[in-house]
């Protein structure tokens, strides 16, 4: 048994155990890498509704897990349901180390330190950029699905719940359909803004606008 | 039917920590098996983040969503991304050349290209917003109008003036100023003129909620060039290459609480260039930001570049924003610098009603 826990806390996830997972996923190398994002999301939010500070870490730990069972020809059914499964002993684990800790530090209000000249520049710089790029990728979204979001998410304090009835009235969506679009649609936007900043901070934004 | 809205209230419940461990768990296992359930998960979750973000969320709903929803890191910065999304989106709904989809398009597109565009962003737009557009588009075409014909007479003043003021002109050039187009002629005059027709012009107002027959009148307010403040929501200013600074209020950006975006155009002569950057830094010599790739916009021979900006970035001092052209050969040089200085608007004080 402590052979066993020691050749897990050893193992790593290797290309070729990564890519064994993804042919898991779907035999459609895109399709499967579609899917993997789609399930490290899952369990991000998984790990995040249950109070982790670092869910991301979490969720590749499972994924982790979960890789080495199909390295080691465990067959797996559904591969979301296992993972599933595998957040979820995850989790008990995470409380059982928990239960030592004193959970008031991640409910407490994060400090305000004070930041320097520096650090605010760069956060300025931040800000800058990522604004620049949701204009350039707002700019990239089709006419129809940028009248949309703009309409959609713009402020309007008090009357965005009626103007969001008469929005999905006009466009002969329910409520839920039109919050699915919005959401959609926004990731869409993060996904460009995303590669946007990346890109703009080593080639500049220029190449973004013609490239992307 | 009912199905559904259970789905979605139980998504609510559940982001609220006020589910049953045994009913989280088989919403979980549910959006683990179904990519559409996930979805409608995530819908949910985005809509409550933007509830929040907007303050629509009161009372014990507030207090719940803070004591269980805001618990963890990830979640606070997911609320911080949602409100500074809102503020750009509302700051880009008010930027014709976003919401067009035109921005960084070529320079020189034809009337009947712009009218175009906008006829197809009318067909698109639901009621209320195409309202507030058109009188920002009205607003823009009066700007851009009185912009032009500025010009125009500046330079048929200046052809007129230019051989009885060739010796000025020599004095400017020792003074290493001949590098800046005949633009800087009356600079003082000029940039007062200019402010007084386009500089922190304020009509696009907070359009939204002012009755219909207000936002009807808007444009007609605009063409007159009221001076009554009200509250803007975009503010532009207008630069001339060295304009001097000398304390008058033709080259000063008034921010006010409402003020979403600021739009600087700065004009200039010269365009033989790739493209533009444009660097703003305080007269103290801090810098602020850095924009790169900026295409410049021609307007009867007279070009500008048009930055829109975040007003968090400004504080209330002087500023010289500095353009810089990417020459064929891939040298940048400096074309100009523009100073401005930025104000505050006071607070908006509360009408007293008599008893």
């Amino acid at each position: 048994m402590r052979l066993l826990a020691a050749r897990k806390k050893d193992w790593a996830l290797t290309k070729e155990a990564f890519e064994t997972l993804l042919a898991s996923l779907d035999s459609n190398r895109e399709h499967a890498g579609h899917k993997y994002e789609n399930l490290r999301h899952k369990l991000i939010e998984f790990f995040e509704a249950r109070g982790s500070s670092v869910p991301a870490d979490y969720a590749d730990e499972v994924i982790n897990r979960v890789a080495r069972k199909v390295e080691e020809g465990e067959k797996v059914q559904d591969l979301n349901r296992y993972s599933y499964g595998v957040a979820r002993l995850l989790f008990m684990e995470t409380l059982r180390v928990r239960r030592t800790e004193s959970l008031v530090v991640d409910l407490a209000p994060v400090p305000q330190i004070a930041a320097n000249g520096e650090e605010l520049e760069s956060r300025r710089q931040e800000q800058e950029r990522r604004l620049q790029c949701l204009e350039v990728c707002l700019s990239k979204l089709s006419a129809a699905n940028r009248a949309f979001i703009v309409e959609y998410y713009r402020e309007e304090k008090g009357v965005k719940i009626e103007q969001r009835k008469r929005q999905a009235e006009a466009l002969k969506l329910s409520l839920n359909a039109l919050r699915l679009r919005a959401s959609r649609t926004k990731a869409e936007l993060g996904d460009c803004v995303n590669s946007c900043i990346s890109g703009s901070r080593e080639t500049g934004i220029e190449s973004f606008i013609t490239d992307y | 039917m009912d199905q559904k809205y259970d789905y979605e209230e139980k998504c609510v419940r559940c982001l609220l920590g006020e589910l049953p461990e045994q009913e989280q768990a088989q919403l979980e296992e549910a959006y683990f098996a179904d990519d559409e359930l996930f979805e409608r998960f995530l819908a949910v979750k985005d809509d409550m983040i933007d509830a929040y973000a907007r303050e629509d969320y009161t009372g014990e709903k507030r207090a719940r969503f803070e004591q269980h929803f805001l618990a963890s890191e990830p979640r606070r910065q997911h609320v911080e991304e949602s409100k500074e999304f809102i503020r750009a989106v509302s700051a880009a709904s008010l930027n014709a050349a976003i919401v067009n989809g035109t921005l960084n398009a070529p320079t020189e597109s034809s009337a009947a290209s712009w009218w175009r565009s906008t006829s197809n962003l009318f067909a698109l737009q639901p009621v209320v917003l195409r309202g507030t557009i058109a009188t920002l588009l009205l607003v823009a075409l009066v700007g851009s109008w009185a912009f032009v014909r500025h010009f125009q007479r500046q330079r048929a003043m200046r052809e007129q003036l230019q051989n009885q003021e060739t010796a000025r002109g020599q004095q400017e050039e020792e003074r290493g100023l001949t590098s800046v187009s005949p633009l800087n002629d009356n600079s003082t005059d000029l940039a007062r003129n200019n402010a007084t027709n386009l500089g922190t012009h304020t009509p696009a107002a907070n359009l939204n909620n002012a009755p219909a027959s207000e936002r009807a009148a808007q444009p007609r307010i605009a063409n007159q060039r009221s001076q009554k403040l009200v509250p803007a929501q975009i503010v532009s200013l207008s630069l001339l290459p060295f304009v001097s600074r000398d304390g008058n209020s033709s080259n000063s950006l008034t921010l006010g609480p409402d003020t979403r975006a600021v739009r600087l155009h700065l004009a200039f002569k010269e365009d033989s260039y790739r493209r533009y950057d444009v660097v703003l830094g305080t007269v103290d010599g801090d810098r602020v930001l850095q924009r790169r790739g900026l295409k410049a916009r021609s307007d009867n021979g007279v070009k500008s570049v048009t930055l829109t900006l975040d007003p968090a970035v400004f504080r209330r001092q002087d500023y010289i924003a500095t353009l810089n052209g990417l020459t064929a050969e891939g040298k940048l040089e400096t074309i100009s610098d523009y100073y401005f200085r930025v104000e505050q608007s006071p607070p908006k004080t509360t009408p007293q009603h008599p008893q």
